[in-house]
Parts: structure tokens; C-alpha cells; sequence
């Protein structure tokens, strides 16, 4: 049962990502009517059905929805940054951490916040998405699209979990180090330019390593409050 | 403890991060293989035999240019002009420009137009391709009439067979209604496992659809100025159908691979010919056509295998080139000693660890890992750490990788490894 | 082993040979410093001393190489919540969650503590000339003070650690820290620990010093014995080539030309003795009244 004041934290942490949440949220709202309003223009000047076919068979394939590929990583991106980088700056994890309760369950309660949070902003990316997608194409088309989102959403937990622990690592030249890796672990997500569908075989792996950078952050938040450099 | 398994996890995104990278940056920068020839091989008509060519690289590595050679199997060589001359009509234009092209050829008369249209090529494969279950039915009397222009796309569900409009994605009901109950009628079992039909618009408005239901039994689907066509085939020997070509040549419907690996020519009156291909083959390769044969080249590891059949695909030769395979530079040797492994990942097989021989980089990797251990103890870690034996099985496995992991997330000492230390912790 | 524990127990912090590099430097070794329940301790020290390095291992933020530091006898790497909770820490330079404004981050904080005392924090917020929806990164250091010091009145923790309280602070906010900080510690008889560089300050409040130097503790005592015992005495002498320090008695000698300044626990009779056994013809012989800082200067040196 989740203690009372993991509410108060989370009531920080929303006082901190709230605009950055909301911008990004507006940002990718915007693209994904953006991606829609483009195909029903397409539609109307080429018909539905060539345009159904196109996206269907073409090679190089047709990937209308290409402009959301950044769009979880942005949100990512966003929320991790406005919720630990002014916080380790200006020294005030030192108030969270002086919070009575362990430091890791803390730290925890911050970083389940963002991922909360990340979770409702692909769940309504998805939803909006879907929303339009099935209101001009049949499922045949969905169901591998969505596939081909999927890797790019779970970017956005990978990204956020790596700057959570690039943000609370105490040792400037090991945050670069991790930001490398972060970099090339994320080219494998961040895949385009394939048929609809595709790599839907790499997903549990994918799945897998999302799930085991969730603890990435206690790693270096505890090298930050045992001093260690 | 918690925060060691952690380390342990930041160590393997370090060793996936470093298998995907590093040896992408070094054979990008220093190319692993060398040159090795090419080999083509083509079929004489007037000889009876096949006729390779071999273009050789000048043994200068500075030079990027060499010369083509011809010989037949038994090794016997020609002049490219003589080679133009045995291969007529493999090289109809330019005999054509020439003014050398034949009357007859074998006893046939012939003109670069009958010949030139006679050739064709195409690819099959033994595997099914990209399917989403949603296909045109294209009406066979679709060329006269713009109304007979179908607007809708199908697929054969476990309710039926749906068209949906495209312009509202809705589905029509009463075309649906129609082909339902004429696939029931034909004893079709719902839903479709798989459709197949000619790229060519031509070929497919005439033929329609091939589809296997539920039951693996094969018909076909077309549609005659909206009213549906449904025919039940044979199966070649009843087989189950994997994979299904449409022919580009008139005397050549389809071409299917079947669930036992065989290959069968199905004829326009629908019988079927099975090619005599090796079971050992994997079936798929290009099926090139002219005049006089059918020539099927089908690669395999290192080699490939040219099939000649006649029009009536009776084999008439077959030939298999074996291919050297291309020679190693020092780069390649040297990298194969540096990565064990090189992760990458395909569209549609997901993550893959291409490994080098273990014969090469083991012996990197114990070196590497000996070094880590000497590092270890001289800097006061204890081996009976199990996460220290833990860094030290990381490089012995994933050798460079590993050492790269380890450094990045260095393993901090205990309190007693520190105070027994020589030096304090850095 | 029974005896140390009995005594532990009326120890709020105990720190028990505490020894600390950074790399191969030498911060401090075997370094004890004992707080009694209901104290005020100030720590004091030149800059580089090792007082944020005490301070980051209180609060758990470093580990230190060996030895250990207890609150309330845990470990402070591994304090438990209920332990934590009577703790109130005050960061240098007063950080606070400077996004959020006084209301927001009275309801943030109340939730982890039961007995948040809401009055006591209003009580003083309402003083500050501030709108309600004013956030804390807009106000003045002495408005964030003022906000802190009432987070730590409603938090109402049994100890406090305060990392130099008065930085960036005009006079008249350092005067209502101290007067607040004291009345309120001797009223509900806190623990508090605190360090600050503006010495006059913590002459206001403390009760008891601990002043370190280089790599060991010069002092650790209530400040009255201190301030009694150490003594300032000033003369002239004929010559200012005369080395008094290396003298037992001599805790520091400064001089400007001939005129000498000789601090020392010893009395004005021991001085005396001292420069009439050396030979030395002195003259106005006087010893002077010293403020804390005084001391804290003529203990540990002019730089």
C-alpha cells in the first residue's frame, strides 16, 4: 500500500515537470494531428485507396507517421531534465534525501513519478493516435503500425532512466560516459525506415532492457550520497 | 547489494552499447575483406554447355582493374567476341546494333524482336514475403469501364470476406455479403492463412487471387465485372503451399514452393511440373527465360547452382559454380581477434551476436582477463568479492567489451579492501 | 563496554574516530566529537578545515574512510526514518525548493511529518512582505531564511543541523535567526548543531565550541570554559626577533614589530615567569578582553 506522502512527492515532482510534462505533451499532440491532417490532405487529392496501397506495399515504404519517431525521446528528454538537473545543481536532492525515509525508496518514489507520467503521455499518444488511425485505415494497418511505434516509445523510458542516472552521477566525466552509452543504446530503438511491423521480434528484448534500466538511477544517486567520486 | 546487481546491469548496457558500435567505427574505417573475382555463367545454345566468366583483379592491390575471362567446364577458353557469338540470345541488341544477329538459330528462324520478346526474368522465393491480409481484387474487366475500378481493398476474415471502402473504411456489406457466400458455396473454410497475386496489374486482374484457407486447400478468386469467381485448384502432389510466384512468361502460371521443400512450374491449363531440383536446395533464386530454355540459378553458401531446363522443364544441365571465399585483409584478421562479437539487429529477426571464431579472440580475452585480475590485486580487491570474479568472467567472455564495462562502472572497494589497501582509494 | 554505552546514550551525535581523505589528502584522523542531548554546538574553523566534510558525513552524504557517526545511536549512512524524522537540516545558503511558493511547500513537507505544527510556520511567514503565490527563487536571502527557520519550527525535530545559517544574511535577519533559534532550542530543549563563519553570531547562541584546524580538533568544551581559560596578553619588547611559540605555555604568538601578542591557557603570573626566565625585559604588560572571534583568530592563527 503506497504510504500517504509518496502523494507530496509526487505533488513536488509535478510542481517541477509540470510544464515541460504539458509542453511536450502539446508538442506531440500537435505533431500527431499534424501526421493525420497531412494524410487526409493526401487522401483528398490522391484518394484513400491509392494512398492505402502506397502505404501498404511501396519501397521504400511509406512511413506516414515518421515525424513522431523523436517525439516519446523529446518527452523523455524533457521530463528528466526539468526533474533532476536543476535539483542536483542546486544542491536540493540534499532536501529530498534529508526526507524521513530511505534515500532509495525516495529516489524510487522520484523516478516511479517520471515514469508515471511517461506512461500517460505515450498512453495518450497512443490513444490519439489510434484514435485517428483507425478512423481512416482498417486494423490490417493498425496493428503493424503500433508495432512499429513501440520501439519508439519504450526510447522515452530508456532516455529518462539514463538521465536520471547521468543527472545524479557525482563525477562530470563519467556523465559523459553515460551519456555515450545512452546514445548508442537508444540507436537501437530508435528505428526507422522499415516496413510496418518490423522489429517486432526485437521487442521483448527491447522490453527487457527498459524494465532493467529502471534501477539505473539508484546506482549513481547512491554514489551521490555516499560522496563518492 | 542492490546497487552492485545494478552495476552489473550498467556493465552489460556498456557491453551492448560497445558490441553495437565498435566494430561498425572499425570496419567502416578499415575494410575487413579483399578483392576476390566474380563469376557469371550463362548458357550456350549453340554449344549445348555453359559458358563461365571470370573477371580476375590485377594482382597490383593499387590498381583497381583486372580482366574478364571465358571458358567452358572444361575449361577451354574463349574471346569475348567468340562469346557473343556462342550466346545469341543472351545478347540480342548488341548483335542486333551489329548487324550480326542470325536468321535461325538451332533451326529456328528468328528475328531480335521474337527473340527479345520471349526473354524474361524474375525472382522467387521459397519463403512468403511482407503480408498484411489486405489486398485489391482488381476486376478482369476493370480496363473497359472506370465503374468496374474497384475503390474498396479485401480480407478474408474468420466471418468472411470483408471489402472495406477506403474513402469511409467501412465495410461493404452487401459485395461482402456476395463473396461470402460464394467462397461458402465452394466449400471455402474461413479465414484465409494467406493471399497471393502477380505485381503485374495484367496478370492480376485475369487471374485474381490465390488463396489458402484454413484447411491449406488452395483456390482461386477473381472477380468478373463484379460478380465473383471462385475456383477450388489441386495442390501439386496435395501438398501444402508455402510460397507462391506468379510467372512473368505465358507458359508459366505460377511457380510454388511447397511444405516439403519442392518446387512446381504450374501450367496455364493449371497442371503442375515439378522442377527436379536437389532437396538439399534452398529454393530460392532467379528464374530467367528465352526462346529455347528455362534457367533457374539457385545460390547457396559459397556457390551457386544454374539449372537449364527446356520449355516443357525436363532438366536438360545444370552447373555449379563454387565461389572462393574472399580472401581476409590483416584489418579482418585483427578485428576477429578484437571483437568477440558484433550485435546488430534486423527488421524482421530481431537482435542477432555475430560471432567471431573463438579461436581468435579467446586468446585476447584471457589476456585481457589476466590483466584485470593483476589490476584487481594490486589495487586491493579481493578475489574472494564475488563481484570482483564477476568482473573478471565479464572480460573473459565479452573481452574488450567487457574491460570497456568494468572501466566504465568501476566496482567500489569494501570497507576492509579499503583500509587494507596499500594506497587509499582514488 | 556497558560504561561507553551508558554514556552513549545521553549522546545525541557521536562521532567516534572518524578518519577522512579525499583522494590522498588528509582531511581529519580519529576525530571524536560528542554532542549532549539539549546542547548548542557551534563548530568553528578556517576554511578547509574539514567542517563541510563533518557535515556531509552527518547528514549521511559522504562516507567516511573509517570510524563512525551516530545520531541517536545509527549510523548516519544508514538512519532510519524515525530517526531522520527528528532531524531538521538546514542547507548552506538556505536552498530550498525555490519553484515552489511558502503555501506549496508547507503542503509538500507536511505530509511527512505527523505532527507538522501548521501555526508555527504561518506564524512566521506572515511576517514577510510576501504575495501569496510569491515563489521562494523571488525572494530575498533573508525571506528564504525566514521560510526555512519556519519549516524547521513546524517540523519540530529533536535535532538540528544548521550548515552556516547566516550566509547572505544582513544583520538584522541573523539577529531574529539567532533569537528564534535560541528561545526556541532552550524552550523545547533541541540539539543543535551549527556551523557559520560569522562568529559574533554564534557567540549569541551556542553553548558549547568545537573549533578545528588542519587534520585535528583544537577545541571541544562549553564556549564559557573556552573563553575563560584561553587568554589574550599583550607587551613590547626591546627587539622582534624573539620566537616565543615554540613555549608550552604559547598557544599562538603574534607580533607586528615589538609588539607581541601571546595567547595561552596559562595566567598573567605564568606569562610573567616565562619572559623573566628568558631574560626578556618587556613593558606594557596587559591582558586583553577577547571576543570569541578574538580567540578563534588568536587560537588558529592569522593567515
Amino acid at each position: 500500500m503506497m504510504k500517504r506522502y509518496f502523494l507530496h512527492l509526487f505533488y513536488k515532482e509535478w510542481l517541477k515537470t509540470r510544464w515541460a510534462f504539458l509542453g511536450t505533451l502539446l508538442l506531440g499532440t500537435a505533431t500527431i494531428l499534424y501526421i493525420f491532417i497531412a494524410v487526409e490532405n493526401k487522401i483528398t487529392l490522391t484518394g484513400a485507396k491509392t494512398i492505402l496501397l502506397r502505404i501498404l506495399y511501396d519501397e521504400p515504404p511509406v512511413i506516414y507517421y515518421a515525424s513522431f519517431l523523436y517525439i516519446p525521446l523529446l518527452t523523455a528528454l524533457a521530463i528528466g531534465i526539468a526533474q533532476y538537473v536543476p535539483e542536483v545543481i542546486q544542491k536540493r536532492i540534499r532536501l529530498t534525501l534529508h526526507l524521513p525515509e530511505k534515500n532509495n525508496i525516495l529516489i524510487s518514489g522520484m523516478a516511479g513519478f517520471g515514469l508515471i507520467l511517461l506512461t500517460l503521455s505515450n498512453l495518450l499518444y497512443i490513444g490519439l493516435f489510434l484514435y485517428y488511425n483507425i478512423r481512416l485505415f482498417p486494423e490490417e494497418l493498425t496493428k503493424p503500425v503500433m508495432i512499429s511505434l513501440t520501439p519508439w516509445l519504450l526510447s522515452s523510458y530508456i532516455a529518462y532512466n539514463f538521465i536520471a542516472m547521468i543527472a545524479m552521477e557525482p563525477n562530470k566525466w563519467r556523465k559523459v560516459i553515460y551519456s555515450v552509452i545512452a546514445y548508442y543504446i537508444l540507436q537501437l530503438f530508435l528505428v526507422g525506415n522499415e516496413p510496418h511491423g518490423a522489429f517486432r521480434e526485437s521487442l521483448p528484448i527491447m522490453t527487457l532492457m527498459v524494465l532493467l534500466s529502471s534501477g539505473l538511477v539508484l546506482y549513481s544517486s547512491q554514489r551521490f550520497y555516499k560522496g563518492e567520486k | 547489494m542492490l546497487t552492485k546487481i545494478i552495476r552489473i546491469i550498467a556493465v552489460l548496457f556498456a557491453v551492448i552499447a560497445a558490441a553495437t558500435v565498435l566494430p561498425q567505427l572499425y570496419y567502416t574505417t578499415f575494410p575487413p575483406e579483399g578483392r576476390s573475382s566474380h563469376k557469371n555463367i550463362c548458357y550456350s545454345e549453340i554449344l549445348g554447355d555453359f559458358i563461365i566468366s571470370e573477371y580476375i583483379y590485377s594482382t597490383d592491390k593499387k590498381q583497381a582493374t583486372g580482366q574478364t575471362v571465358c571458358y567452358d567446364r572444361h575449361g577451354k577458353s574463349y574471346s569475348r567476341d567468340s562469346v557473343a557469338r556462342l550466346l545469341l540470345l543472351d545478347n540480342v541488341s548488341q548483335l542486333a546494333y551489329e548487324g550480326r544477329f542470325p536468321d535461325t538459330i538451332c533451326g529456328i528462324a528468328v528475328t531480335p524482336e521474337l527473340v527479345s520478346s520471349e526473354a524474361f526474368s524474375q525472382y522467387h522465393s521459397a519463403q512468403p514475403g511482407l503480408y498484411y491480409g489486405l489486398c485489391e481484387l482488381r476486376d478482369q474487366k476493370s480496363y473497359t469501364t472506370r465503374t468496374l475500378e474497384p475503390r474498396d481493398l479485401f480480407r478474408i476474415t474468420p466471418e468472411g470476406i470483408q471489402f472495406i471502402v477506403c474513402a469511409t473504411n467501412q465495410i461493404d456489406e452487401e459485395k461482402s455479403r456476395l463473396f461470402t457466400n460464394c467462397l461458402t458455396a465452394a466449400d471455402f473454410r474461413f479465414p484465409a492463412l494467406r493471399m497471393w497475386t502477380s505485381p503485374d496489374k495484367n496478370i492480376s486482374e485475369a487471374i485474381g487471387y490465390y488463396v489458402i484457407d484454413s484447411k491449406n486447400e488452395l483456390y482461386c478468386l477473381s472477380m468478373n465485372q463484379s460478380v465473383p469467381a471462385v475456383q477450388k485448384l489441386e495442390k501439386p502432389d496435395s501438398r501444402n503451399i508455402r510460397n507462391i510466384t506468379f510467372g512473368k512468361s505465358p507458359d508459366i502460371r505460377a511457380i510454388l514452393n511447397t511444405e516439403n521443400g519442392n518446387m512446381y512450374i504450374q501450367h496455364p491449363d493449371q497442371s503442375y511440373t515439378r522442377l527436379e531440383l536437389p532437396d538439399s536446395l534452398r529454393k530460392s533464386g532467379r528464374l530467367t527465360g528465352n526462346l529455347f530454355y528455362r534457367i533457374f540459378t539457385l545460390p547457396a553458401q559459397n556457390q551457386q547452382t544454374t539449372f537449364v531446363f527446356d520449355r516443357n522443364f525436363r532438366l536438360v544441365d545444370s552447373c555449379t559454380l563454387y565461389f572462393q571465399p574472399q580472401p581476409q585483409n590483416t584489418a579482418g584478421i585483427f578485428g576477429e581477434f578484437l571483437f568477440p562479437f558484433h550485435i546488430g539487429q534486423t527488421a524482421w529477426e530481431g537482435f542477432y551476436a555475430d560471432w567471431s571464431p573463438v579461436k581468435r579472440f579467446l586468446w585476447l580475452n584471457l589476456a585481457l582477463a589476466g590483466i584485470t585480475l593483476f589490476y584487481k590485486r594490486r589495487n586491493g580487491y579481493r578475489l574472494s568479492n564475488p563481484f570482483v570474479i564477476t568482473d573478471i568472467l565479464f572480460v573473459t567472455i565479452f573481452g574488450i567489451y567487457g574491460l570497456m564495462g568494468i572501466s566504465a562502472f568501476p566496482l567500489k572497494k569494501s570497507r576492509e579492501e579499503i583500509l587494507n589497501s596499500q594506497s587509499p582509494e582514488l | 563496554m556497558l560504561i561507553i554505552q551508558i554514556m552513549e546514550l545521553n549522546y545525541v551525535i557521536q562521532c567516534i574516530n572518524l578518519t577522512h581523505y579525499y583522494g590522498k589528502k588528509l582531511v581529519y584522523e580519529n576525530l571524536n566529537i560528542n554532542v549532549a542531548e539539549g546542547r548548542i554546538l557551534g563548530l568553528l574553523g578556517k576554511n578547509g578545515a574539514g567542517k563541510s566534510t563533518t557535515i556531509n558525513i552527518l547528514n549521511g552524504f559522504l562516507e567516511p574512510r573509517s570510524g563512525q557517526c551516530l545520531i541517536y545511536g545509527e549510523n548516519t549512512q544508514h538512519l532510519s526514518p524515525a530517526t531522520k524524522r527528528r532531524i531538521g537540516y538546514l542547507i548552506e545558503g538556505h536552498v530550498q525548493y525555490s519553484f515552489m511558493n511558502v503555501r506549496q511547500i508547507e503542503k509538500f513537507y507536511s505530509g511527512f511529518y505527523p505532527n507538522w505544527k501548521r501555526d508555527a510556520y504561518f506564524n512566521l511567514i506572515n511576517k514577510l512582505k510576501i504575495t501569496p503565490h510569491q515563489k521562494i527563487s523571488t525572494m530575498s536571502c533573508g525571506q528564504r531564511a525566514q521560510v526555512a527557520l519556519g519549516l524547521i519550527l513546524a517540523q519540530d525535530p529533536d535535532l538540528l543541523i544548521l550548515d552556516d545559517f547566516s550566509l547572505g544574511l544582513d544583520p538584522g535577519y541573523r539577529r531574529l535567526f539567532i533569537d528564534y533559534m535560541r528561545e526556541y532550542a532552550k524552550a523545547e530543549k533541541k540539539t543543535v548543531f551549527l556551523t557559520s563563519h560569522i562568529i559574533q553570531d554564534m557567540e549569541r547562541l551556542i553553548d558549547d565550541i568545537l573549533i578545528m584546524d588542519y587534520n585535528r580538533v583544537l577545541v571541544q568544551s562549553p564556549v564559557r570554559d573556552f573563553t575563560t581559560r584561553f587568554k589574550e596578553f599583550t607587551f613590547e619588547l626591546d627587539r622582534d626577533d624573539i620566537e616565543l611559540k615554540d613555549h608550552p605555555l604559547a598557544v599562538n604568538v603574534e607580533h607586528l614589530r615589538n609588539h607581541y601578542e601571546f595567547y595561552t591557557y596559562g595566567n598573567e603570573n605564568e606569562v610573567r615567569q616565562l619572559l623573566e626566565n628568558l631574560g626578556i625585559a618587556y613593558r606594557n604588560f596587559k591582558e586583553q578582553p577577547m571576543t570569541l572571534e578574538d580567540a578563534f583568530i588568536g587560537l588558529t592563527g592569522k593567515y
